[in-house]
């Protein structure tokens, strides 16, 4: 059974029915130790996604319709104060701005450890064992006198590694990952992938890894879904993403990576960008940028259609299929 | 931290030194002759010479100027021509009712300004933050003397619940006391529960979109806990700005209230030196209003420090 199950997902911003959708209709199941990775353009909605699943959502932005089942149990059927207990204890999430997510004035030792102690009930000597216990698990040097420090006095990636101890005090069955190494410079963007990807392997849980550096999702993912403006434009486990991409969205994103052999040559980009909120053509979201365009693309939106055993696309035409040397769109 | 106080400390010198200065120099802006208040037709110009002599106004300025500063530092704020005793014990006696009153509005204008604006900025755009902030301005528009009319009309003159006046020693009378302290405290803090209100709102505002909020969210604890623990603390640093300056305003707002509700504070004392002329009075109650709030002004610097780690380091 799928730990994960999210079903015809609808987020909003305002209210009404005309009220424009930053995500429209996204489904996908995630088990038990998978890697699901989120990609997509600034605004695709991979962010929104996230905050969604997490019922973290701020005011005008609200979920209109859909289900999250997370572990067999439907969180959106309780209402906030009970999605609030799932929070921090069933899942959980680490930020893209390790430089702001922690409270700047709070000791480290006591943002992981308020979490043992108000979400799990440990007492405080309990609680300062396990944060220790965590502080090393994500590899922090000295991780008892670190207990005492100040997020000031912490560099960027020791900053991640302790929102990534925060969000596994609780042993969540989910954790959520935005763009965790977006902020950090590379050596370090390594070293905390890799550590994700121990602590997802050891503990079994679900992770859901959003980014948009492909290198990263060919690093961690065991399965792929490609966000286009708030839709889901594909979803495929990581090989076929790379070998067969089949949206044309997907292709482009592929082509834009730049290679060491492709030299001296512009970098490949796809021009225009994700319509805004609220200004969405029609048909298929892509149709305005999309190489392969044809007038029964802009009529209404292409289902989600199963292409193989382990992919689908939204798509008319999607054995439109260009190879990455001739990518170039 | 120890350096930290030390650099402030050391900082505070210099500012004494100037406003003991302008102190000093009290004597020479108020226009008219010191002397003049004091004497009557039948002065002879022998009363006037030994009032001069007195007041120490027939040496050269930079002599008295420098015997000013010499009293200073021993603590000789010299004699007051009305009282006939020494300005620092007239000052020292009275000095406790103005430093209770403030305290009790300080107290007062904080908790509830607060309270009101951390309510108000956790329900943002609602008729509940509208009527708290509409509140709080009003509060903020009232002039203080007239409040305290108001209050007195009300409470005293058609209620009968408080006196209108006069200052009752807790020892004596407790009950009596606190009856006493009643109306002129919330006169006093009304103004600042509006200003603390409306501070604290913008800067909770502020720190409720902060990324590490959402982190706290995120953890699944709960909003009074986020807000209390995570919130507040970090909303603390111009709220207590804020808080510094209003005491400082209070010592001045006291000035007005002791006189509306008859208290015998420093206000009052200062009301009457200035009224009387009574230089030794005004000189010596103006610098120690102003030690007072440089005292004040570093309490809040140090508590800077310890609610924020990273105020030690600059």
């Amino acid at each position: 059974m799928s730990m994960l199950k999210v079903e015809n997902l609808t987020t909003v911003v305002g209210s009404g029915v005309s009220a424009p959708s930053v995500l429209e209709d996204v489904s996908f199941t995630l088990d038990a130790g998978e890697v699901l990775c989120v990609v997509g353009e600034s605004g695709s909605g991979k962010s929104m996604l996230a905050l969604t699943i997490m019922g973290l959502l701020g005011f005008p932005v609200r979920r209109a319709s859909g289900r999250i089942i997370l572990d067999g149990d439907d969180i959106t059927a309780g209402g906030a104060s009970a999605w609030r207990q799932r929070r921090g204890r069933d899942l959980s999430m680490i930020f893209q701005e390790p430089m702001t997510s922690l409270n700047p004035i709070m000791r480290v030792g006591e943002q992981i450890g308020e979490v043992l102690r108000m979400r799990k009930g440990m007492g405080a000597d309990t609680a300062r064992r396990r944060a220790i216990e965590l502080l090393e698990r994500v590899e922090i040097p000295a991780a008892s006198s670190r207990l005492a420090a100040f997020p000031h006095e912490l560099s960027g990636g020791m900053r991640q590694r302790v929102m990534i101890a925060v969000a596994l005090a609780a042993e969540p069955k989910l954790l959520i990952a935005d763009e965790p190494t977006t902020a950090l410079d590379v050596t370090i963007q390594a070293q905390i992938l890799d550590l994700l990807r121990d602590i997802q392997a050891e503990s079994g849980m679900a992770l859901m890894l959003i980014t948009h550096d492909l290198g990263v999702v060919a690093e961690m993912a065991h399965k792929v879904m490609v966000l286009y403006a708030g839709r889901v434009a594909e979803m495929a486990d990581v090989e076929t993403v790379f070998d067969a991409p089949s949206h044309p969205y997907t292709q482009a994103l592929l082509a834009s990576i730049p290679s060491l052999d492709s030299g001296g040559d512009r970098l490949v980009t796809i021009p225009g960008s994700v319509p805004g909120v609220g200004l969405m053509p029609k048909g298929c979201r892509f149709a305005p940028r999309c190489p392969h365009v044809k007038d029964d693309c802009r009529s209404g939106p292409p289902p989600l259609a199963m292409l193989g055993p382990a992919q689908r696309v939204a798509c008319l035409r999607p054995f439109g299929y260009v190879r990455r040397e001739e990518g170039r769109v | 931290m120890r350096d930290y106080l030390l650099r402030r400390l050391i900082s505070v010198v210099p500012v004494l030194f100037l406003v003991s200065l302008m102190s000093f120099a009290v004597i020479w802006i108020i226009p008219g002759d010191p002397t003049a208040a004091f004497l009557d037709a039948s002065s002879t110009p022998e009363d006037v010479a030994r009032l001069r002599e007195m007041l120490g106004l027939d040496k050269p300025p930079l002599v008295q100027m420098a015997e000013w500063y010499g009293r200073v530092l021993t603590g000789d704020l010299g004699q007051s021509i009305l009282l006939r005793i020494p300005v620092l014990s007239a000052i020292l006696e009275r000095l406790p009712l103005t430093l209770l009153l403030a305290t009790l509005a300080l107290i007062l204008a904080v908790g509830l300004g607060v309270a009101a604006g951390t309510f108000a900025a956790t329900r943002r755009g609602t008729w509940a933050d509208q009527s708290v902030m509409s509140l709080a301005l009003l509060g903020l528009s009232v002039p203080d003397f007239w409040l305290g009319l108001l209050l007195i009309v009300v409470f005293s003159v058609q209620l009968g619940w408080l006196p209108s006046g006069g200052y009752v020693p807790l020892l004596d009378d407790p009950l009596g006391w606190a009856k006493s302290m009643v109306l002129p405290t919330i006169t006093l803090a009304v103004v600042q529960v509006g200003f603390i209100a409306r501070m604290t709102r913008s800067a909770m505002l502020d720190v409720i979109s902060q990324d590490f909020m959402r982190t706290a969210d995120s953890k699944g604890l709960s909003g009074l806990y986020i807000i209390l623990r995570h919130g507040l603390p970090n909303a603390m640093m111009p709220i207590l700005t804020v808080t510094g300056i209003i005491a400082g305003a209070l010592l001045g707002s006291a000035v007005v209230v002791e006189q509306v509700f008859a208290l015998p504070g420093v206000g009052r004392l200062i009301i009457g030196g200035i009224l009387s002329r009574d230089y030794p009075i005004i000189q010596g109650g103006l610098l120690f209003l102003t030690v007072i709030y440089l005292l004040i002004n570093l309490v809040v610097d140090l508590l800077y420090a310890t609610i924020d780690p990273r105020v030690r380091l600059e």
